[in-house]
């Protein structure tokens, strides 16, 4: 059970790391304060994972034969990978580091990957910030259509409207978050015996929930201020097509990145409003994502596996 | 949600009381205009500026609108549009004090032959002024139909614009001296501003409701 510390380790970096691309554009807008953001996101990001979290854990657990051994070292590596990262200001996806880690692993016991598998979540990573961009897109053209046919309300009245919006839009981002990444936290740890996957998905959305209440607030401040300055209807819409995106992946069993799906998400908006909403940097953080997280995870899960196992 | 509400019915409350009152300190200067071109305030000099009071407690209403604003739930964007417009609000009842001092202070006679046309800008003036707080008022009410509203104070302002130039033309086709001239030509301004400051207003409130649509 001692081997689950590098799950939980990884869980909280995902926790501390992703709890801004769900709530990050709500409260840098200071329509939401940090503390309901984080209290939210920390119950049903563990909700999301227990109930919603099955079906991803399956597909990272098929990728390949795990042992508790190298489930430890799989998930160590990829949460390794996402420290690094972090420090060196560069993007890190729990779900691009774990299967890298994955990979590496394969490489360093010379095990077969799932090759099919492996390409079905590699498609899932670049169809996310697209399929949210496309959401995004859709829900700016629709909203924006039926502005005159909308209920017509005063300032005070409109503004609860968006934030309660905005609240139900995080605790859904939460959700997703949680049924699409317990996966990447845990799915190891449930390929190799060690929890059943029920268990996996609980522990989960525990680890996750911990990193959130423990040290997501410098990212999230930066996700909705770096990236992009959002109004609150624009960041409202941001983070629906985020969540709908996230989740519509948990329920195909496809881990994504959280980060590019909101990237995309904002992206959309941009391309329907005719604005600048996101810079190149930020595109190129997202191509950047595809490879190099993966690639880290994939070379520390191979260093740490050929140190510590025997010849 | 029912302390949600309350809220906003007090804010909305405060609001209307505010403009009421900001109103009123106009019906004052209404009142008080035929008693400065007829030369009363003139006359008596201990005459106290009738304004100065209702833009007083205008001022005290704006202060506790203010705190409304700030313990209110509104979102911090709109809290700070509505703090500056509360403050351009404000610049309207000033206004219209300062106009009574040109008679009660400053002791201004108009010539006979420009009191109509002064009159009829002070007429022009404050309609778009009432215009401009309908504007305001729509603000908590219903958003939609602030684009027609503000479009009607611009309307009137720009009829207050025509009026002020025919009436400069007209005071400088007087035969006065050139000091008389740029003191008229000051209250003139005065006037003017009025309308000036209530479309200022209403584009502030149109500008606030354009960011609200997606």
């Amino acid at each position: 059970m001692g081997k689950l510390l590098g799950a939980v380790f990884l869980g909280w970096a995902l926790g501390a790391n992703d709890a801004a691309n769900v709530f990050g554009p709500a409260v840098s807008a200071r329509v939401v304060r940090y503390r309901t953001a984080i209290l939210i996101a920390a119950v049903f990001v563990v909700l999301g994972a227990g109930t919603g979290g099955l079906r991803a854990i399956e597909a990272v657990g098929a990728l390949d034969v795990q042992t508790p051994n190298t489930a430890f070292w799989v998930t160590l590596a990829a949460a390794l990978a996402m420290t690094l990262l972090i420090a060196l200001r560069l993007p890190a996806s729990s779900s691009q580091a774990i299967v890298g880690a994955i990979v590496g692993a394969a490489l360093a016991r010379h095990s077969n990957v799932d090759v099919e598998g492996l390409t079905r979540l590699v498609r899932g990573w670049v169809l996310t910030p697209v399929m949210a961009a496309l959401i995004g897109m859709a829900c700016t053209l629709i909203l924006g259509s039926t502005q005159r046919w909308r209920p017509t309300r005063g300032l005070a009245r409109l503004d609860l409207a968006v934030h309660l919006a905005l609240l139900a839009a995080g605790a859904w981002g939460a959700y997703a978050l949680g049924a699409n990444n317990a996966a990447n936290v845990t799915g190891v740890f449930a390929a190799a015996g060690v929890v059943s996957p029920t268990q996996a998905a609980w522990i989960a959305g525990g680890s996750i929930a911990l990193g959130i209440l423990t040290f997501a607030s410098r990212l999230m401040y930066l996700v909705g201020r770096g990236l992009v300055q959002l109004e609150p209807a624009t960041a409202l819409v941001a983070m629906v097509s985020q969540a709908l995106a996230v989740h519509a992946f948990a329920l195909w069993g496809v881990p994504v990145s959280s980060s590019q799906a909101l990237a995309g998400g904002v992206l959309g908006i941009g391309v329907v409003k005719g604005v600048r909403t996101i810079n190149m940097r930020a595109l190129l953080n997202i191509l950047l994502g595809w490879v190099a997280t993966p690639v880290v995870g994939a070379l520390l899960a191979y260093f740490l596996l050929q140190v510590t196992t025997p010849p | 949600m029912f302390r949600l509400w309350r809220t906003e019915k007090r804010l909305q409350e405060k609001l209307e009381a505010y403009l009421a009152q900001v109103m009123s300190s106009l019906g004052g200067l209404k009142d008080a205009f035929p008693q400065g071109l007829d030369g009363t305030f003139a006359r008596q000099s201990d005459l106290a500026n009738p304004v100065h009071e209702l833009e007083s407690v205008a001022d005290d209403m704006r202060r506790e609108l203010e705190l409304e604003l700030y313990s209110g739930k509104l979102l911090p964007e709109s809290r700070a549009d509505m703090l500056s417009l509360v403050e351009a609000i404000d610049r309207i009842s000033n206004i219209a004090e300062n106009i009574v001092e040109f008679f009660s202070i400053q002791k201004l006679d108009v010539p006979a032959a420009l009191h109509a046309d002064v009159e009829d800008l002070l007429r022009k003036s404050l309609e778009t002024c009432a215009a401009m707080s309908e504007t305001v008022r729509l603000l908590l009410d219903d958003l939609s139909k602030i684009r027609g509203c503000a479009e009607e104070v611009d309307h009137l302002e720009s009829q207050c614009d025509a009026r002020e130039r025919r009436l400069l033309r007209r005071l400088f086709d007087l035969d006065l001296d050139l000091a008389r001239k740029l003191h008229l030509r000051e209250l003139i301004g005065s006037i003017a501003a009025l309308s000036d400051q209530a479309e200022n207003v209403a584009d502030m409130v149109e500008r606030m409701a354009v960011k609200r649509r997606l």
